[in-house]
């Protein structure tokens, strides 16, 4: 390649990639809109249907070169009213309209003018009759030469039913329009977290990944299970776990449980419906710091100091951190209280799935006789050295 | 969270097509004369030659950027329509399918499609350009440096050397880079190409936190060659210095992307000036038409985040596509973005994962460093 042809290219080429890369432009590209409607309650019986077709004038402008007749790329409303009948044509014969297989003559006319987020789009509008229960079917091929990215989206009543969809002239050009009003392509509203069970579900699917991927609620939950004893029979050497009678068994495990629960409720709630605001700027170290004390605690046992009750004062803090989840996700009134359900319900399915993994873990090594020193006093240590190093980060974060 | 994300994601696009379609503004025009609608110039494909197509496809990139409209993405798509996604189409138009599925945010499409091209005539140096950014934008700066070595042998040494001190100034180079751009400004005697050089280096600067000899650069650059994407740069610099009013001057006469967009209305929002909610309301008008339109949400993601951060103060809504985007792109603007929509949102866990991914790529910038571990000036 000569010299200065690469030149001129890397040129315009340098000023692309200069241009193209970084922010996103994203605005949307080329789609058209078509609505189908059923004229009147008793259309299910006679087959009155109206169809509404909004194209973007700058997409008509590249299929159709007579619209900017003066070709002073302004168009006027004379020039759109001129070509109407054009238009109209053109899209006769890009939207291919039939009924029980018969191809349907639709007298398009000129509707509206609309102004959508990317132009100015012109809609036409046709009655049409097919009465037939099964079959009446859309291809549509406008613009596929023009635009291979161009999308057709579809919506409407059939039957009754809502339903909707997008066509591409390329990849999916056709559809049978009652079928579309069935249940398996038809997604009516009710899919949408709208409602207060979908946003139960929805919170409960955010509270389960909140505990199961926030690793430090995890330790913390974690710090406060070691010391507890759910197999008194099977410790190696009784008495060697100092106070492991005050410890010991499921009942002392559920509380210690639901003492966390308790108060990350309270405060998630606080926080949610109270508006009690928490900075992370320092509620992140100090959630470190309590996985800290309660790793101390299990090394250097306090009498006085219980750990469900610990469970719960540090529950509080931990609330906190869950809250903005629920503050920030746009969610409000009624909706709020399904959410922080949802929310707190997973966050409770997520920390019996990890104390139930732990209690496996625990009754495999339990009859070790270094059970004590190494998981408990072991682990106790290692907690305390990580939940130093998470708390140093944040505060320097 | 991905579960949510996938149950939003089904979700959203059905309630946003029944907005979007609810939400257009009627209007018939009272006089014939009423300007209705401007359209961009004409450009026509003649007969399928492969010059012809990549000239046609060039213009439809270049009015795609002027216009902030992406539909013309499509237009260029179309020229290329014989040879697109074709084994044996000439590597010139390969490369330019490559920077339409870029400029969609494509980026593992434009990679592969440039891969293959690269492989037929490894001579291309502006297909080696391309695959440098793609590189860079993923954080894996040594293969991005291999590329620029790549663009010196295909005989580009002017590119090559900004390649080069680009890269290595996301490494840390700071003080290299700036000499390096300095010196190859002051040998180009082409008013864009000295803007364009003066942007990196101005972006370059920004990273090393020196933002006053950053804001002289972006100054410098933009009065060489008004752009858009150096436009979009300083504005957000001067956003960060909270200097909402400058801000707005840069923006001004910019084309309405989303980004600009987004960048007005946080501007006015810091002015107390009441106009931000009409343009943060054309801004979530615009996702909703996105998701009727069945796209892909992770390639709007970067936007998604900032209006949900910025606009919306909801940094728990931010994070998901903050998260999404890390994963497409990793500019230091999206792991600014990951790290504050985290942090803000409390997941000191996010929080800490970011930051190790952040130190096996390499990055060094003054924006990040609260996230970075302590480094020798």
């Amino acid at each position: 390649m000569r010299p200065w042809r690469t030149c001129v290219w890397l040129l315009v080429f340098a000023a692309g990639v200069f241009g193209l890369t970084g922010p996103a432009r994203a605005h949307k590209a080329s789609d058209a809109y078509f609505v189908l409607s059923e004229a009147g309650v008793e259309a299910s019986t006679t087959g009155a249907l109206r169809v509404r077709l909004s194209l973007a004038l700058k997409d008509v402008d590249a299929a159709l070169d007579s619209l900017d007749a003066d070709d002073d790329r302004r168009l006027s409303w004379a020039e759109i009213r001129r070509a109407t009948p054009e238009i109209a044509r053109w899209v006769s014969a890009g939207v291919l309209l039939r009924c029980a297989g018969q191809p349907l003559d639709i007298a398009w006319a000129f509707e509206t003018l609309e102004q959508r987020s990317d132009g100015a789009y012109i809609r036409l509008a046709a009655p049409l009759a097919c009465a037939a229960p099964a079959g009446l079917s859309l291809d549509y091929r406008l613009l596929k030469d023009v635009d291979p990215t161009h999308r057709l989206l579809l919506n409407g009543t059939m039957g009754g039913k809502p339903f909707a969809t997008v066509l591409a002239p390329l990849d999916r050009p056709a559809i049978d329009l009652r079928q579309a009003g069935q249940p398996e392509g038809a997604q009516p509203a009710r899919q949408l977290p709208q409602t207060g069970f979908a946003t139960l579900a929805q919170f409960f699917d955010e509270g389960m990944h909140h505990i199961l991927t926030g690793y430090d609620h995890l330790a913390f939950l974690l710090a406060l299970l070691l010391p507890v004893v759910l197999f008194p029979k099977l410790v190696a050497s009784p008495g060697v776990a100092p106070g492991a009678s005050r410890r010991t068994g499921f009942a002392r495990l559920l509380l210690t449980v639901t003492g966390f629960t308790v108060g990350h409720s309270v405060t998630l709630a606080l926080a949610t419906l109270g508006g009690i605001t928490a900075s992370p700027v320092w509620v992140e170290p100090l959630i470190a710091l309590t996985i800290a004390a309660s790793a101390l605690l299990n090394l250097y046992p306090v009498r006085w100091i219980r750990g469900d009750v610990l469970a719960l004062v540090f529950g509080l803090i931990h609330g906190l951190a869950f809250s903005s989840v629920m503050t920030e996700a746009g969610i409000s009134g009624a909706l709020l209280v399904w959410g922080l359900a949802g929310f707190n319900l997973g966050v409770e399915a997520g920390q019996l799935a990890a104390v139930a993994l732990w209690c496996l873990l625990h009754r495999v090594l339990l009859p070790w006789r270094h059970y004590h020193a190494v998981v408990v006093r072991g682990g106790s240590w290692a907690l305390l050295a990580l939940a130093l190093y998470w708390t140093a980060q944040r505060l320097a974060a | 969270m991905k579960i949510a994300i996938r149950l939003l994601s089904c979700a959203v696009p059905l309630f946003a097509l029944v907005c979007a379609q609810a939400a257009p503004r009627e209007w018939i025009p009272q006089s014939d004369a009423e300007v209705v609608e401007r359209l961009p110039e004409r450009i026509r494909v003649p007969a399928a030659s492969p010059e012809a197509a990549a000239q046609a496809a060039r213009r439809w990139i270049a009015l795609a950027r002027t216009t902030a409209d992406p539909r013309y993405l499509g237009r260029a798509q179309a020229a290329l329509a014989p040879w697109w996604d074709r084994p044996n189409a000439p590597a010139e138009l390969a490369v330019l399918q490559a920077t339409v599925q870029q400029s969609r945010h494509e980026f593992g499409a434009a990679r592969n499609t440039l891969k293959a091209a690269l492989t037929r005539e490894p001579a291309l140096a502006q297909g080696w350009l391309t695959m440098a950014t793609l590189e860079r934008l993923s954080g894996r700066y040594d293969d991005a440096e291999q590329a620029c070595e790549k663009v010196r042998l295909a005989g580009a040494a002017l590119y090559a050397g900004a390649c080069l001190l680009e890269t290595r100034s996301l490494r840390g180079e700071f003080d290299q880079a700036r000499l390096g751009f300095e010196a190859l400004a002051r040998q180009s005697r082409d008013a864009s190409v000295r803007a364009w050089l003066l942007s990196l280096l101005a972006e370059s600067e920004e990273r090393a936190g020196r933002d006053a000899a950053a804001k002289a650069a972006y100054e410098a650059s933009l009065r060489l060659a008004p752009d858009g994407y150096t436009a979009l740069a300083f504005a957000d610099l001067l956003l960060r210095q909270s200097q909402p009013a400058d801000a707005l001057d840069v923006l001004a006469g910019q084309p309405a992307s989303d980004s600009v967009l987004i960048r007005q209305a946080k501007a006015l929002k810091l002015r107390g000036d009441a106009r931000w909610k009409t343009v943060a309301g054309e801004i979530a008008e615009r996702f909703a038409a996105l998701d009727a339109r069945g796209e892909d949400s992770a390639l709007h993601a970067r936007e998604r985040a900032l209006a949900a951060l910025w606009l919306d103060d909801a940094p728990g809504a931010a994070w998901p596509y903050a998260a999404a985007n890390i994963e497409l792109q990793k500019e230091p603007f999206d792991w600014w973005l990951a790290f504050t929509a985290a942090q803000s949102g409390g997941r000191g866990p996010d929080v800490d994962r970011l930051r190790s991914a952040l130190q096996t790529t390499g990055l060094k910038d003054a924006r990040l460093a609260r996230w970075q571990p302590a480094q020798k000036p």
